[in-house]
């Protein structure tokens, strides 16, 4: 079981907000992973959307990620993929 | 007859429509105690997941927020605050609506305006679910009808565009709703904050949403004009596609946005840039301003989409007439001529730093052009000048960066020498140019007489600034309706205007215009 836990600069001009916020439920439903994100005192999980909306992550904001799995490696790469690729 | 003006910030999507009005009511009529299974309602939150499953559709705007709603019809959170208020198995109608309040309270907690659209989602959301079990009675529509509600959520926009809706009025909305989106990408003419109008259910109305007008029970000359013009748009409308990948040599027809939202729609019709970026949007309706970096990433994102053409991003333009919490903002008796524009970034220097560094950062990726609003004396150019040259020593990878003014107020016009020495451009803003000129509010009916930005005497205001800039080598671009209305194109060019910036939706017209006007070995095709 892998953990992983990094800090992210939300870079995506639209921050966390729904399309960003939908994508990252998305692509991670595949993975085997849980995926945590904590932000301003608050924790949530990515297996749900709403949690993510009510977390309001401006673009240009920090947030930490806590990635525990087998494939924490991949679910990493992808939680980057949205929240630095900026789409 | 009764004409209804509405602003014209507030259309979202232009077209017109001749129709029958249809109010659609979205209070939910049901009994308020009704208890519902807890088990028949996830069942029912499966069916409606499944619908939009199965609802392939075309159009990826319309995918991306389905895609969404089917996420929250899912969400773990959403049923634990269902099963909190549920006893014994059932939930009332009246905690299922306490659980949707309790979301949305947490939504807007977040400050964030586009967080804040989203309520209309879970609004929909627990329509169509509560919908799904108790049955509803669907209001008839047809094609060609003018729709009026309250709010739209985006399943009522797909809806109606099945039903092949005319146009959509809605007493509420935004540029960033969701439903605009959809609007925007299906080109359904669609308005917002238009006055009550449940009354006239059943009516004939006539929806002008190129210019904000709507007519209730036109009358029979009224009928037989609005009749000609449509027929004539419909004609053009489909002629009028081929022009948006028209290029010309030494003319250029842009779009004016204020969201990045519209960034595809202006692409789409054939923008050969941004003539006028508004920022306005980053920072109404928000309890602190934006920070540099999600300003840097929005203008990052416009530059870069555009990017061989030119992006004209204008510095925040607004006054004493809108509410901003966090500026310490003067009461004033007349805030057009007020502290506003410039004049208000002067007091706010810590803002228009803030601006000016994101923009600076952001212009690496494309070929910016920073524009001053409500320019009024050379000072005002030569301090943004000096901050501008004193920031981007402290910013690193910077690119070029072009300096204009918006030319509106009329002293400007008489005095455009001395700005020379300091600009790079200039972008007219016929708009308020023609408000001061002729001391008329342009959405105040009772002076609209007044108003008139296609008189001589606002061509011969921008033959003045054009004669003398074009001799310094100064491009001058056209901001304003002005620059979108058709017959007064010619006009423009024979005054010397080679650049026009228009909302997307006009930029096709406009360069069909410019072809008949010129001789075609003046154009190509790309």
């Amino acid at each position: 079981m892998k953990k992983i836990v990094k800090k992210l600069v939300v870079k995506n001009p639209e921050g966390l907000h729904a399309r960003p916020a939908g994508k990252l439920v998305r692509i991670l439903s595949d993975t085997k992973s849980t995926v945590i994100i904590n932000y301003k005192g608050k924790t949530v999980n990515t297996k749900s959307v709403l949690s993510l909306l009510t977390l309001g992550v401006d673009p240009g904001e920090e947030i930490e990620v806590v990635i525990e799995g087998e494939d924490a490696e991949k679910a990493l790469k992808l939680v980057e993929s949205v929240v630095i690729g900026g789409n | 007859m009764e004409v209804i003006k509405v602003p014209s910030q507030y259309i979202v999507y232009e077209g017109y429509c001749y129709g029958t009005l249809r109010y659609i009511k979205k209070k939910l009529e049901v009994d308020k105690n009704m208890l519902l299974d807890l088990k028949e309602l996830k069942a029912a939150a499966e069916r409606l997941i499944d619908k939009i499953h199965t609802k392939k559709s075309f159009n990826k705007d319309i995918m991306e927020i389905t895609e969404i709603h089917k996420m929250i019809l899912a969400d773990p959170f959403l049923w634990s605050e269902i099963e909190k208020n549920a006893k014994n198995g059932k939930i009332s109608i009246e905690s299922l609506l306490n659980v949707r309040d309790k979301i949305i309270e947490l939504l807007i907690n977040t400050g964030n305006p586009l967080i804040i659209e989203r309520q209309y989602d879970i609004k929909d959301i627990f329509n169509a679910l509560i919908k799904e079990i108790v049955g509803e009675e669907k209001k008839e529509l047809f094609p060609n009808d003018v729709v009026y509600v309250e709010e739209v959520y985006p399943s009522d926009i797909i809806e109606l565009y099945k039903s092949r809706v005319g146009a959509i009025l809605s007493k509420k909305g935004s540029h960033t709703s969701h439903a605009a989106i959809l609007a925007m990408s299906l080109e359904i003419p669609y308005i917002y904050n238009v006055p009550e109008l449940s009354k006239y259910d059943g009516h004939s109305v006539f929806v002008d949403a190129f210019y904000g007008k709507i007519i209730i029970d036109p009358s029979p000359d009224k009928i037989k004009e609005i009749k000609r013009i449509i027929k004539k748009y419909q004609e053009e409308k489909k002629e009028l596609e081929q022009y948006s990948k028209l290029q010309f040599k030494d003319i250029k027809v842009m779009a004016n946005i204020g969201f990045l939202q519209e960034i595809d729609l202006a692409k789409k019709k054939g923008a050969d840039g941004i003539g006028l970026f508004r920022t306005e949007f980053l920072f109404l309706n928000r309890r602190s301003p934006p920070s540099e970096e999600e300003q840097f990433l929005i203008y990052k994102r416009v530059l870069e989409s555009f990017y061989p053409n030119e992006v004209t991003i204008r510095l925040l333009d607004i006054g004493g007439d809108k509410q901003i919490s966090y500026l310490d903002m003067p009461k004033e008796e007349n805030p057009f001529l007020g502290v506003r524009g410039i004049r208000l970034l002067l007091k706010n220097k810590e803002l228009l730093i803030t601006q000016l560094k994101a923009l600076i950062r952001a212009s690496k990726y494309g070929n910016l052009k920073i524009l001053i609003p409500m320019v009024t004396v050379t000072k005002d150019v030569i301090e943004v000048r000096k901050l501008l040259e004193k920031l981007r020593k402290d910013v690193n990878g910077y690119g070029e960066i072009k300096l204009g003014i918006m030319v509106e107020v009329p002293a400007v016009i008489f005095n455009i020498e001395e700005f020379i020495p300091y600009i790079d451009f200039v972008s007219i803003g016929t708009n308020d140019l023609t408000q001061y000129l002729f001391a008329a509010d342009r959405n105040n009916v009772n002076v609209s007489s007044y108003y008139n930005d296609e008189s001589k005497i606002v061509l011969s205001a921008i033959n003045m600034a054009v004669n003398k800039l074009s001799k310094a080598n100064i491009p001058v671009s056209i901001c304003g309706e002005l620059a979108g209305k058709a017959h007064i194109i010619e006009k423009l060019l024979e005054i010397g205007i080679r650049e026009l910036s228009v909302a997307p939706s006009k930029i096709p017209k406009i360069k069909k215009q410019i072809a008949e006007f010129l001789d075609p070995k003046a154009s190509s095709r790309v």
